[in-house]
């Protein structure tokens, strides 16, 4: 990477955030209209990280609704200390409040069974045999090494952003990490063994 | 391989070592194939994840904020209408409590007329022949202290309706404040001329 594009890159990342503490400063002045900004940015990160966390669509969508209201009526106590703080923060919400509906059901076990009506090629490829195993796999593992993978593998947060949504330590997130890796790995070496691309 | 050799080449696979750490495990990668197994293990598990990454149809956004935005609202409207019901009940119970601190002193003292309990209720006095004792410490002759109690009467009066001022007074300003909320939440325009606008929408 050159010195000139590192430098947009990080005056693009600069202009983001100070647009985002513009949209929270008007939200918490009661600005519906920028809340509404935070919901259009954030609501793919929400939702998306509570399907992952559940397998449940319709669960994600009930967590996603439940977030924003719930940051709506605790944004006059949130502090936007640095860059990410308030994907951070959605992002603890939304984890939280899924752990806790799949606690309160804890009986059923995890899967991941939306229908696939009206999916293109490219999707219903991606729900290939291996990708179902690898989903089935994860929604498996406990609770606290499937916060840490999902968050790390699909939502590519740093060790840093995930101790500040998990609210634990950093070596806390490495040891929780590599615990989720070994499992995966373990459960899924029959696809290994089979020759499958994993 | 030891537990923090391990994570070291995890932080190493997900980007979190400094350019010189990084350097020094690429070197140790070179001569230690266990480390290298598990790199590759990482990375085989990475393309996985990233195969399943897909998210079925969810929300939009749109729908999303249209799921929200009600209860944005209602909640604004519920802490209006909380703050009138609180109100309402604050000055019930200053309107109460001023009653019977009134029947209290009246049945203790005699009231202004300084006469005990007992004679004031004529056709009870021989079953409440001491109500001022048994309520108060009152002295057996209410008249010499009748004034004194009468005065606390009036100033606890005064004290109660003070408060169901102060009541009735933040509760109003409980409900501007809760207008004031909806009126921002529908993006500027009074509540009630919503329909307008969306009628020239």
């Amino acid at each position: 990477m050159t010195g000139n594009s590192a430098d947009a890159m990080a005056a693009s990342a600069g202009a983001r955030h100070a647009a985002e503490l513009d949209l929270i400063a008007a939200a918490q002045a009661g600005d519906a209209s920028a809340f509404r900004g935070i919901v259009e940015r954030h609501h793919r990160l929400v939702a998306g990280l509570a399907y992952r966390l559940s397998g449940d669509a319709d669960l994600a969508d009930d967590v996603a609704q439940e977030t924003f209201v719930r940051a709506w009526r605790g944004l006059a106590r949130f502090e936007p200390r640095r860059p990410g703080s308030l994907r951070s923060w959605l992002c603890r919400i939304a984890h939280n409040l899924t752990m806790d509906a799949l606690r309160r059901r804890r009986s059923e076990p995890l899967t991941s069974e939306r229908p696939d009506h009206g999916l293109s090629p490219f999707e219903a490829a991606s729900r290939s045999e291996t990708g179902a195993a690898v989903r089935q796999a994860v929604l498996q593992l406990p609770d606290h090494l499937r916060a840490a993978i999902v968050l790390r593998e699909y939502e590519e947060m740093s060790y840093a952003e995930i101790a500040a949504v998990l609210e634990i330590p950093i070596g806390t997130v490495m040891s929780r990490l590599h615990s989720a890796r070994k499992r995966l790995a373990d459960d899924l070496a029959p696809l290994f063994n089979s020759g499958e691309d994993l | 391989m030891t537990h923090h050799e391990s994570l070291l080449v995890d932080a190493y696979l997900d980007g979190e070592m400094s350019s010189a750490d990084a350097l020094a495990m690429e070197r140790h990668l070179d001569i230690c194939a266990e480390c290298r197994r598990q790199l590759e293990v990482g990375l085989a598990l990475r393309n996985s994840l990233a195969e399943s990454a897909f998210v079925p149809d969810l929300q939009s956004s749109g729908q999303l904020w249209a799921a929200i935005e009600p209860q944005l609202v209602s909640r604004s409207h519920a802490l209006g209408v909380a703050g009138w019901a609180s109100g309402a009940l604050l000055a019930v119970v200053a309107l109460v409590a001023q009653t019977a601190l009134a029947v209290l002193l009246i049945f203790a003292t005699g009231g202004a007329l300084g006469f005990p309990a007992s004679e004031w209720l004529t056709p009870l006095g021989d079953a409440l022949p001491d109500m001022g004792t048994a309520f108060l410490p009152v002295p057996p002759v209410a008249d010499e202290f009748g004034y004194a109690y009468d005065a606390l009467l009036v100033g606890a009066s005064s004290f109660t309706m003070w408060l169901l001022m102060m009541t009735l007074a933040l509760s109003f300003f409980g409900w501007v404040l809760a207008a004031r909320r909806r009126h921002q939440l529908a993006g500027g325009l009074p509540v009630s001329l919503q329909h307008r606008a969306g009628a020239h929408n």
